[in-house]
């Protein structure tokens, strides 16, 4: 699903990631973790196209295409979302607005008719019911006046309408109360399938006590420095990061 | 185009011989105390002249390319319009009531009464030292306006007490009314006011009686291309007796691209508790267009005012509004949206004069290309007017990096049981906002139309009546489409 070769990456002209080798293979759920500051937001952003994030070397495909020479908005109807850890507020910008044309964009990229206003309406309202979202946010311009918990609810509400093949979620987790964490897990859950692919972004353990991680890899100072299976979560939680950033000489991540 | 270049000294010439050729023509048709109005207009006039940039409230905006064009009044016009072809044009549409004036000059054709002739039927209209006037039928209508072509059935009563005609009938009808409030919204040193008082040859005249709900009324002036540079003077008074309510849309619009000066005047008079909703909207590329609104708010009235500037190579509106009776309120909201050939400047003061009264403004610009939007904004609290409530905000987007907004608001605080603020901003379309939609598979250019109509949103979306709402939001949204495929 996504294949990451060597990916450098460099923002303002500094070198911030310096050669990431990351396979994630469609049906596959990984988590990437990592001190504050190791570059994790970035490789999102990188990959999702945003301007200023400067691919100075190495590939990424996905499914088989150069994600790197695609608009943002390309790799959006092509099916790849990125969950965002701020939220951006877009007042007057009306949330049921974005998320059709959202929805539409994505359909009309794959030869589909637009959703009429009567589908949407119902698909939203499932979704929103699903993830326990009240229905006047729907009116409310995007993330506008949101709490922290709504706006990642509102995110992970996104990428239910839209469906993607591949989920980059960075930190949708943090600033979420205890109930607020198991919705939102249960949304990704939802997504899950053998034809989709998450790449899940954390601090965390608690989250993937509810998604089942199959592989955590950890990133320090813009490099992978240890990949593994889901006890590796387990034994940052219990040991920190300190016993692994001494450790830079790069880990091939698979 | 034949355009007549007049040496810049002369600009007070020209328009004495302006004034003087009109008063030639009306001599005998004008009573004497307008007569005398407009000779002590045109005085104050040529001692000033056109005003210069060193006048404070014209800091932003020179005349310099107006002075030396001889813009005179049409001759003798065919308009070759009919009310089909205002259908895109108007923002009230479905308004019991309509004038339309054509290159400054009424259109009865193109008019719309209200139901009622002139003073409405005796007993819902008041007559104010009375000056009121038995009705007349509708074949006898000077202007033409009355009765016609509204063909519909009568309205029920308690909404037919207004009067709406034009300048000539008005004067000709109501003139102690007229005389008592011809000048007297208007402060002192407004040279171009002052031209308008001097020159003025037609405009839409408003009377809602007390407790009356008046409705939708729509003035429109269009400004139709011609061959001669072309002046216009509307003047224009509306007066709300106490509590009663209407929603007035003065909607100027040019036909394409027109060589015209327009200098309209607007005085509104609100009696106590009377509410108005006025929307002004100016789109006149390629035009001159120096309006002044002006404003008395008695006790507990409400005005809401819209003003909105949609294109013109200068177009500057002076608003005032002077709350002088207790508990009056004043919400402003002003939008410009200044393409590459626009100059569009918004000048307003707001007094506070009374006790208890409160003013909200909101003020928004969008300029691209080499356009300039300029925004001045004084909020006056007089000695005496406590527990005034102001706040004042500015809000600025630059589409490209030679478009220029300027923003001075003032605030000047004579009293000490106040709460007053003011801000203002200038910035461009966010990058985390557009890389936000674009990552959700929307293309740039679609990322800035949304952005950029996000930002005027808060100013169309408080349009109260919806059917106004309605046509404002599609105009300004067909606008910056334009301003939006403009090279930056
Ligand atoms: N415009 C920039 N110029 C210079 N450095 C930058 C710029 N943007 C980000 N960085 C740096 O890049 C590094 C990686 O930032 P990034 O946001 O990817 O970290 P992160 O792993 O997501 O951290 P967190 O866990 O706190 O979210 C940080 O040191 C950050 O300061
Ligand atoms: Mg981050």
């Amino acid at each position: 699903m996504l294949n990451i070769d060597n990916l450098q990456v460099a923002v303002s002209g500094n070198e911030i990631l310096h050669g990431i080798t990351l396979h994630l293979p469609a049906g596959e759920v990984h988590a990437l973790m990592g001190p504050n500051g190791s570059g994790k937001s970035t490789l999102a952003c990188a990959l999702a196209g945003k301007p200023g994030y400067q691919v100075t070397g190495g590939t990424a495909t996905f499914r088989g295409t150069d994600l790197l020479a695609q608009l943002p908005e390309a790799r959006a109807r092509a099916g790849l979302f990125l969950g965002f850890q701020y939220p951006v507020e877009l007042p007057g910008v009306s949330n049921a607005m974005l998320l059709k044309q959202a929805v539409n964009a994505r359909r009309r990229q794959r030869g589909e008719t637009e959703m009429d206003a009567m589908d949407f309406l119902v698909a939203v309202k499932e979704r929103m019911a699903f993830m326990e979202m009240d229905e006047t946010l729907l009116e409310r311009g995007v993330n506008e006046g949101f709490s922290g918990g709504e706006k990642k609810r509102n995110e992970i509400l996104q990428m239910l309408m839209l469906e993607p093949d591949l989920a980059i979620l960075d930190e949708t987790d943090s600033g979420l109360d205890i109930d607020a964490l198991q919705v939102v897990a249960r949304g990704i859950n939802h997504l899950r399938s053998p034809s989709r692919a998450v790449l899940l972004i954390t601090h965390y353990q608690r989250l993937l006590d509810h998604v089942a991680p199959d592989r955590v890899h950890v990133l320090a100072d813009g490099r992978i420095v240890r990949s593994g299976g889901p006890e590796l979560a387990k034994e940052l939680e219990a040991r920190g990061y300190g016993w692994l950033t001494g450790d830079v000489a790069g880990v091939e991540a698979r | 185009m034949t355009t007549k270049v007049l040496n810049p000294t002369t600009a007070v010439d020209h328009y004495r011989s302006l004034f003087r050729a009109r008063a030639t023509r009306r001599v005998g048709a004008e009573p004497p105390w307008l007569a005398d109005l407009r000779a002590a207009a045109m005085a104050r006039f040529a001692a000033t002249g056109l005003p210069a940039t060193r006048d404070e409230r014209w800091h932003y905006t020179s005349l310099a390319a107006v002075a030396p064009v001889a813009f005179a009044p049409p001759g003798e016009q065919c308009i070759g319009l009919d009310t089909g072809d205002l259908a895109p044009l108007l923002m009230a549409p479905g308004a019991k009531a309509r004038l339309c004036f054509v290159n400054g000059r009424l259109a009865p054709s193109l008019c719309l009464a209200p139901s009622l002739s002139a003073d409405g039927i005796g007993r819902g209209a008041p007559s104010p030292r009375g000056a009121g006037v038995s009705p007349t039928p509708a074949g006898d209508d000077p202007t033409g306006v009355h009765g016609r072509p509204c063909g519909g059935p009568a309205a029920p009563p308690e909404r037919s007490a207004l009067r709406l005609a034009g300048w000539a009938q008005a004067i000709e009808r109501w003139p102690d009314e007229m005389a008592h409030h011809l000048g007297h919204h208007l402060g002192a040193d407004q040279p171009v006011a002052e031209l308008n008082m001097a020159l003025a040859c037609d405009g839409a005249v408003l009377f809602v009686a007390d407790g009356v709900d008046a409705g939708r009324v729509e003035l429109l002036f269009l400004t139709t291309a011609t061959s001669e540079p072309l002046f216009s003077a509307p003047r224009n008074l509306i007066v709300l007796g106490a509590g009663s309510h209407a929603t007035v849309v003065e909607n100027h619009v040019a036909l394409g691209t027109a060589n015209a000066f327009a200098d309209p005047v607007t005085e509104i008079d609100l009696g106590a508790r009377a509410q108005l909703d006025y929307l002004k909207l100016v789109h006149e590329p390629g035009s001159f267009h120096t309006a002044t609104v002006a404003v008395t708010q008695g006790c507990d009235s409400r005005l809401t005012a819209h003003l909105l500037a949609l294109g013109g190579r200068l177009a500057r509106t002076e608003f005032a509004t002077h709350l002088a009776g207790a508990g009056g309120s004043a919400q402003l909201f002003g939008l410009a949206l200044a393409g590459g050939g626009d100059h569009l400047d918004l000048t307003t003061r707001i007094d506070h004069d009374a006790l208890a009264t409160r003013s909200r403004e909101l003020v928004k610009q969008i300029v691209t290309g080499r356009g300039r939007g300029c925004f001045s904004g004084l909020v006056h609290v007089h000695p005496g007017a406590q527990q005034t409530d102001a706040r004042l905000t500015n809000a600025n987007l630059l589409l490209s990096d030679r478009a220029e907004a300027d923003t001075r608001p003032i605030l000047r605080i004579d009293a000490d049981d106040v709460k007053c603020s003011h801000g203002a901003t200038v910035g461009r379309l966010d990058d985390e906002a557009l890389f936000y939609l674009r990552a959700r598979g929307l293309d740039a250019d679609e990322a800035r139309q949304i952005l950029t109509a996000a930002f005027a949103t808060e100013v169309v979306a408080s349009v109260a009546d919806p059917t106004v709402a309605a046509a404002v939001r599609a105009r300004v949204d067909r606008r910056l489409t334009e301003l939006l495929e403009e090279p930056r």
